[in-house]
């Protein structure tokens, strides 16, 4: 029975576009606590994760865990040419950000994300968020990109 | 020849009975000036009985002053036999039997009859009207602004006090003068259309709706002026009553008042983006630390005493970039206020000095422009711009040598620009617009230890003085920035505090 479920999914890949170090170490951190073996990519601004995606490094089914405020290419930015991109527009993104302002909120939404979460509290937060799209790959049923492009 | 007679008589009847309804006074004089008929009226306005006046000679209804030209005035009459006003342009005078004296304005007709030519006089009081003229004086004197009132030609016939004082010119030098010596001169030819088409259509209104209208003043500065125009019926025809106003002072109260409300609205914009950044780039070093805290205990925990000194390194980094944003937004905030006092500044010197304090890497020298001038100006603005663009040239340099340069030019009558090159990676023009706004950096800040003000502080302080900052790179090689900078600089008071 256990085998059985295991291969009703497909290990779903990160792709956290931040940065701040300290988010990418938390996240990894929050992997290894939740004994989660995804391979996990890192980004630190927009430019960098579509050149990442782009190359086809990532393999489908991914999630982007995308922060908003970084050098070059902001998130909103990010979204913006990802949206626009006929083989990336369909990717799924949760907005993970401190930016608290209702105008990047409903942007971001604007551009589809599956959620923002605002990272408020200090502790915990990568845990319950690990945790929520964990759950989240194991039932939605993620696009495969390789089959439309 | 009897119905001749009563013919006759029945003619001077009807002609005493035609003088008798007339509305004003009648005096019938013979050559030699004894009244030979008067009627009620000249009765009233002169207060003798009819019987009184009758056989004395005219003068007596003149006032004593004027008697002794009048048989002068009266034989020039006769000489020249036709119906007109008396004394044109002279203010004429009735005397009343009581001695008083009275406005008068007569008209004269000669009259044949069989004793000879007699003049009939018609004598009308004027003191009524000439009290509503006085009265008219009088309130256009006391109006609170300016008043002229011209003819159709544009002659002015009457100014009142402030008219002389917003002009400049005593009321003796306007009358008569054409209303032109009070428009600035470029206007002057546009003027007479503009009153004929007023007096073709005759109604109180502004005058020019919709543009700037200017007085001139007698020393031939100008000054902002509003002017109402209106129309009065006066006997001599239509004039023009013009009140005008300076409002100098409330266009430069608008003037000022736009300025406070941009300044304003800059200081709140910067409110804005600083709340904006309090809560995100100030606090996510803070969150960095939380967490950093929370894995050495955890690791500690674990017994993984290895992880600690990576901890340790990374928590430390978080402290002092704290800092350094805390440091560059106080400089930020006072940017444009602490100006220090005026000084003579040689900059080719200057510039090594800030650059030599700066404690930069060995390998990176300055470069200045021969000839950079000597000027005097506010340094410490001054050297906190050339300060920020010589370390962010040093900072986002990828080579361990480099070369800085410092050149300038005239700009124009008012600014100099200066431009700092440096021949480090360039910035993509996509970026160039982005590098001057505040807490952005285009590389990560864990890559390059940088607040993403010293350009936001660089554009800040310049534009306080009226400048400009601009970038030119390829974005392969080498970047410029350049900015503009007063040749004589003025301390200003900020009005708004910024942050």
């Amino acid at each position: 029975m256990q085998t059985q479920s295991r291969h009703n999914y497909k290990e779903v890949t990160l792709l956290v576009v931040d940065d701040d170090d300290i988010d990418a170490i938390a996240l990894e951190r929050a992997l290894r606590k939740l004994r989660l073996l995804n391979t996990l990519h890192r980004a630190r601004d927009g430019l960098e994760a579509l050149t990442l995606l782009r190359s086809g490094v990532i393999s489908p089914p991914y999630i982007i865990l995308l922060d908003l405020n970084m050098p070059r290419m902001n998130g909103l930015e990010f979204l913006e040419a990802l949206r626009a991109d006929p083989i990336l527009t369909h990717a799924v993104v949760f907005v993970l950000t401190t930016s608290k302002s209702d105008e990047d909120l409903v942007a971001a939404y604007r551009k589809h994300v599956a959620g923002y979460v605002f990272k408020q509290h200090m502790d915990r937060d990568f845990l319950e968020v690990i945790g929520l799209i964990e759950h989240y790959w194991r039932i939605v049923e993620l696009p495969v990109n390789k089959e439309m492009s | 020849m009897s119905s001749n007679t009563s013919d006759m008589k029945q003619t001077d009847d009807r002609f005493r009975q035609v003088v008798e309804a007339a509305p004003n006074a009648m005096v019938m004089v013979g050559k030699s000036g004894i009244i030979e008929m008067v009627n009620t009226q000249a009765e009233i306005i002169f207060g003798y009985r009819r019987d009184e006046l009758l056989g004395q000679s005219i003068d007596c209804l003149l006032p004593e002053r004027f008697r002794h030209q009048h048989p002068h005035h009266r034989d020039s009459f006769f000489s020249d036999l036709r119906p007109r006003a008396m004394g044109i342009g002279r203010d004429l005078f009735g005397r009343h039997k009581d001695g008083s004296e009275f406005p008068v304005e007569v008209g004269l007709n000669p009259i044949e009859t069989e004793d000879g030519i007699k003049v009939l006089s018609a004598i009308t009081d004027i003191s009524a009207r000439k009290r509503m003229e006085e009265r008219f004086r009088q309130v256009v004197e006391a109006a609170p602004n300016a008043m002229v009132m011209v003819d159709k030609s544009g002659i002015i016939e009457m100014v009142n006090t402030q008219a002389e004082i917003i002009f400049g010119y005593r009321r003796d030098e306007l009358l008569g003068q054409s209303i032109d010596c009070l428009l600035p001169e470029r206007f002057r030819h546009q003027h007479p259309h503009h009153r004929d088409s007023f007096f073709s259509d005759l109604r109180p209104r502004a005058m020019g709706i919709g543009r700037d209208l200017f007085g001139r003043h007698k020393d031939g500065s100008e000054f902002p002026v509003e002017v109402g125009l209106n129309p009065i019926e006066t006997e001599d025809g239509i004039k023009v009553l013009s009140a005008i106003t300076d409002i100098s002072a409330r266009v430069k109260a608008n003037q000022k008042l736009a300025e406070h409300h941009e300044e304003l609205e800059r200081s709140n914009k910067e409110l804005a983006t600083f709340a904006y950044v309090a809560s995100h780039d100030l606090k996510s070093p803070l969150r960095g630390i939380f967490q950093i805290s929370q894995w050495i205990e955890e690791d500690l925990g674990n017994g993984d005493i290895l992880s600690i000194p990576s901890h340790m390194n990374l928590l430390r980094g978080r402290l002092r970039r704290m800092e350094l944003l805390l440091d560059d937004l106080l400089a930020y905030s006072r940017a444009g206020r602490m100006e220090g006092g005026l000084s003579q500044i040689d900059l080719g010197v200057l510039a090594h000095d800030i650059f030599d304090m700066q404690a930069l890497p060995e390998g990176f020298t300055l470069v200045t422009a021969e000839n950079l001038p000597t000027f005097t100006t506010l340094a410490t603005p001054l050297e906190q711009v050339l300060r920020n663009l010589f370390t962010n040239a040093v900072k986002h340099h990828d080579q361990l040598t480099g070369r800085i340069k410092l050149d300038w030019q005239l700009k124009n009558k008012d600014y100099y620009e200066f431009s700092v090159t440096d021949d480090g990676p360039g910035i993509p023009p996509e970026y160039h617009e982005r590098v001057f706004v505040m807490f952005q950096t285009l590389r990560p800040r864990d890559e390059v230890e940088g607040s993403g003000m010293g350009l936001a502080l660089v554009k800040k302080i310049v534009e306080t003085y009226g400048g400009k900052t601009s970038i030119t790179s390829d974005g392969i090689r080498g970047t410029s920035i350049l900015f503009t900078w007063p040749l004589n600089i003025k301390g200003r008071t900020p009005i708004a505090n910024s942050i």
